[in-house]
């Protein structure tokens, strides 16, 4: 279907991609793996034609036999879209939010098959059932921000799909989603390529992707081909050093688990943070003790981010009571609010926004210690504690990696020596070997000077590997909190057990008002009878005592 | 998806370059053209031998010549002179006000965008109200009681900042939820502080381009007045009371009016120039690719 030979690609005098075969045959899924900088990206554009000029192209293209570099730009027009179609990282760009999806999807049949408008608007319903979205013709008629990410991201692949083409690249489809809904776009790519018999080159950086989803996996790194072969024989007896390091660094190592320490740092009861129309926290209960990791982790949308922001502004909450260190932030006058800031720091997800892009990585760093009336002269030390040379103090942000960026946030934030770190995502924005190293650091920090970390993550294995207690928020909620061995293993709440499969989970329902918040999505529920059920559907569960889920119907609780 | 290209390509050991890039040939020419109208406007008046108050008896409304190259008024006064006065009054005028009206415009947006609430009803309502006020009516009445072009450049400055400190405060609310400002925040950086560390200087492009619009909008601004009357009163000059004072003769005498309007424009397109540029390089994100 698609053959690419000795293909190689520069930007100016920097290679992209050297020497690069691949071929992918018709139904099969041959999965792109690697970093960014690996060239997976540039190799994807140059099979639709959408280099721009000043990259430099050899080598050999062909799709069903037509060599593509070589092919005139009105050519490679009517072919994409039609013969080869792409579905991007970020469905919300993908779409013009000013019109209906169904009608954006019609269009992209008209514009190369001649049908009537009535035809093409059917057939666009049609695409949407296909791709598992409920209701296709109510949600037709639905503009795009109406829809979830997941849903966005299959809308997205029905109008890849629209005119049955050979040859569909995703470049990254599921990297913005989360792991269920993950899931069941991945379930349905495979339905796609059932159903029109299509080549799947699917790009991606995760290696669970090609595992669920890929047939032959071909590992990139610096534009060169590291491995290449089936899924089974790639992931299971990998032969290269770099494929054994991604591997790795995907995979969980439990911690060991040891008594929890006796100190309460942060303590969080009952909060409640309501914004207009979203219960944003809901009723969140935790303790974190000192030297103790507690992993947080949740879907977006589940209340994760505004629960750390709840802590960090050490204000009175809407309802419920945070207590740092012994201190209830209700009753904080603003000089002990200051004190106990010392304590309690805040890592950031994304390095580039959370540095001040006109400061000086020195005056980034500094700026705590200055504020808190202590010398600057530690600025050194903290770069060299780390991990970065001294006279990286005269840059700006600019000119630093992802990962470096990250260190000097992490510098900046144990500055003044706190008890507490607050870590949201710090590691979801960076490269798997980069994001290897960061953890590292984080961990050798946390051993030297027995910090308390509350860490929020999406991804499962790397909080296995790092958490001591592990909590599960669900829309606003804890469902489940406990040590992570135990939450890992036995896991209680079916939305636990889903995350931990992988499993697929719609995400397009709507959270109840009254009862378990999970039901409309809950597999348990749904092989209930009708008696157990009731109890679901009037009462909101609740976790009692340091560890549980919120299920009325886990094995821990009477039905 | 062009824009996820040079990722590919980034090194991620190149060191710093020394210096952002160096000013564009439009910045280039603008910044010469402005030098040198300030250099005319400091030192011409010395170096002419004429003053403002002299008068040569022997040349009414004479064209231009050896001993008046600019030529000279209907009543003997030389033109050169009188142009360059002007200009340095307007230059100042402009300049003063600008910086003036944008410094106010960056605070008062800042503050308000900040921290909202009280703080930002009070300063809004205020601003809203100096927007409602005819300002020409109110500058000219009040300024023309005055002699002294201070006061004109406060009440000029008064009425040019609103519109930028909306401007501002909806980009301070956005700069509100930027995480290195969250960042601040949660380090315990005083709320004040975090507006002038954090938030004012990351709106430098906003400001240094309104500046700029607010030096030419001064200057057309305080001629308008002249023209009218009103503001800078004889003896002082600027180039608005020179247009104003020419324009009775322009058509007969072109040189009492070409030679102030024609630096006006030459002033405007400098600052302009010079203000596209700065603009530019107040950018960070274009400074990343320097």
């Amino acid at each position: 279907m698609i053959d690419v030979t000795d293909l190689s690609i520069s930007f100016g005098t920097t290679p992209a991609v050297r020497n690069l075969s691949f071929s992918v045959a018709r139904g099969e899924v041959l999965g792109l793996i690697g970093e960014s900088g690996s060239g997976k990206s540039a190799t994807a554009l140059a099979v639709m034609g959408l280099l721009p000029r000043t990259a430099s192209t050899t080598g050999s293209i062909r799709l069903d036999g037509e060599e593509l570099t070589t092919a005139s730009e009105k050519r490679l027009t009517a072919l994409r879209g039609r013969a080869m179609a792409i579905v991007f990282q970020d469905p919300l760009q993908a779409f013009t939010p000013v019109h209906r999806v169904g009608a954006q999807i019609a269009e992209a049949i008209r514009a190369h098959q001649r049908v009537p408008r009535k035809v093409a608007a059917r057939r666009a319903v049609e695409l949407l059932d296909l791709v598992g979205i409920r209701d296709p013709h109510q949600r037709a008629r639905s503009y795009p921000h109406e829809f979830s990410g997941g849903m966005r991201q299959r809308a997205l692949i029905a109008m890849a799909i629209a005119n049955g083409p050979d040859l569909l690249i995703a470049d990254e489809p599921t990297t913005a989603l989360d792991v269920t809904v993950r899931a069941h776009v991945l379930d349905v790519l495979k339905t796609v390529r059932r159903e029109t018999g299509a080549a799947l080159l699917l790009i991606t950086h995760d290696l669970s992707v090609v595992a669920r989803a890929a047939d032959r996996v071909h590992v990139l790194r610096h534009g060169q081909t590291v491995e290449t072969g089936t899924v089974d024989e790639v992931l299971r007896a990998p032969r290269e050093a770099y494929t054994k390091t991604l591997i790795a660094a995907a995979e969980a190592g439990d911690r060991p688990a040891a008594a929890r320490p006796v100190r309460t740092v942060l303590e969080v009861r009952d909060l409640v943070r309501h914004h207009p129309g979203v219960k944003a926290v809901d009723g969140v209960s935790f303790d974190l003790r000192s030297g103790e990791t507690l992993g947080l982790v949740g879907e977006s949308g589940s209340g994760k981010t505004t629960l750390l922001m709840e802590i960090m502004a050490l204000a009175r909450p809407q309802r419920g009571r945070v207590t740092v260190l012994g201190r209830d932030t209700a009753h904080l006058s603003r000089r002990d609010r200051r004190r106990v800031r010392r304590d309690l720091q805040i890592v950031f997800q994304d390095p580039s926004a959370s540095l001040d892009p006109r400061m000086t990585v020195g005056a980034i760093v500094a700026e705590p210690l200055t504020t808190h009336g202590r010398s600057p002269d530690r600025v050194p030390e903290l770069l060299e504690q780390v991990g970065l040379p001294a006279a990286y103090a005269a840059r700006h942000p600019v000119h630093l990696s992802g990962g470096q960026r990250q260190r000097v946030a992490i510098a900046r934030a144990i500055a003044l020596d706190p008890e507490v770190l607050v870590l949201d995502e710090p590691v979801s924005s960076l490269d798997p070997t980069v994001r290897a190293e960061i953890v590292a650091l984080l961990e050798d920090l946390r051993a030297e000077r027995g910090l308390s970390y509350l860490f929020v993550a999406h991804d499962l294995p790397l909080i296995r590997r790092v958490a001591d207690r592990v909590a599960v928020m669900y829309r606003g909620r804890i469902a489940e909190i406990g040590p992570a061995h135990q939450v890992f293993t036995a896991p209680g709440h079916p939305y636990t057990r889903a995350l931990l499969r992988a499993s697929a989970l719609r995400d397009d329902d709507p959270t109840p008002a009254t009862g378990c918040r999970f039901r409309p999505r809950c597999p348990l529920y749904a092989e209930l009878p009708a008696a157990p059920r009731s109890r679901c559907v009037t009462e909101e569960p609740e976790i009692s005592g340091e560890s549980g889920a919120a299920c009325h119907h886990h094995p821990g609780e009477a039905p | 998806m062009s824009a996820t290209l040079p990722d590919i390509a980034t090194p991620v050991e190149t060191p710093p370059p020394a210096r952002p890039r160096m000013f564009s040939a439009t910045g280039v020419a603008g910044l010469a053209l402005l030098s040198f109208l300030a250099a005319l406007a400091v030192l011409g008046p010395i170096l002419v031998p004429w003053t403002a108050a002299d008068r040569d008896f022997e040349a009414f409304l004479s064209p231009p010549s050896a001993d008046h190259p600019f030529g000279t008024t209907p009543s003997g006064g030389d033109i050169l002179v009188l142009t360059l006065l002007g200009l340095r009054r307007s230059l100042l005028i402009g300049l003063v006000v600008a910086v003036a009206a944008t410094t106010v415009a960056a605070l008062v947006g800042a503050f308000a965008g900040y921290f909202l609430g009280w703080v930002d009803r009070t300063l809004m309502w205020v601003t809203d109200l100096l927007l409602v006020i005819p300002a020409f009516l109110v500058v000219a009445v009040v300024s023309s009681g005055q002699d002294d072009w201070i006061a004109l450049v406060v009440l000029l400055a008064a009425f040019m900042w609103m519109v930028t400190a909306k401007a501002v405060r909806g980009a301070a609310i956005a700069a509100r939820d930027r995480e290195y400002v969250k960042a601040a925040r949660f380090m315990g950086v005083p709320s004040h502080r975090v507006v002038l560390r954090h938030v004012v200087p990351n709106l430098a492009s906003l400001l240094v381009a309104d500046a700029t619009v607010n030096v030419s909008a001064a200057i057309l601004a305080e001629t308008s007045l002249a023209y009218f009357g009103f503001g800078v009163v004889p003896p002082d000059v600027s180039l608005g009371s020179l247009i104003a004072d020419g324009a009775p003769t322009a058509l007969y005498a072109p040189w009492t009016f070409w030679w102030a309007a024609g630096l006006l424009i030459a002033l405007i397109v400098a600052v302009n120039l010079v203000g596209d540029d700065l603009r530019d390089r107040f950018d960070p994100s274009l400074r990343a690719y320097a």
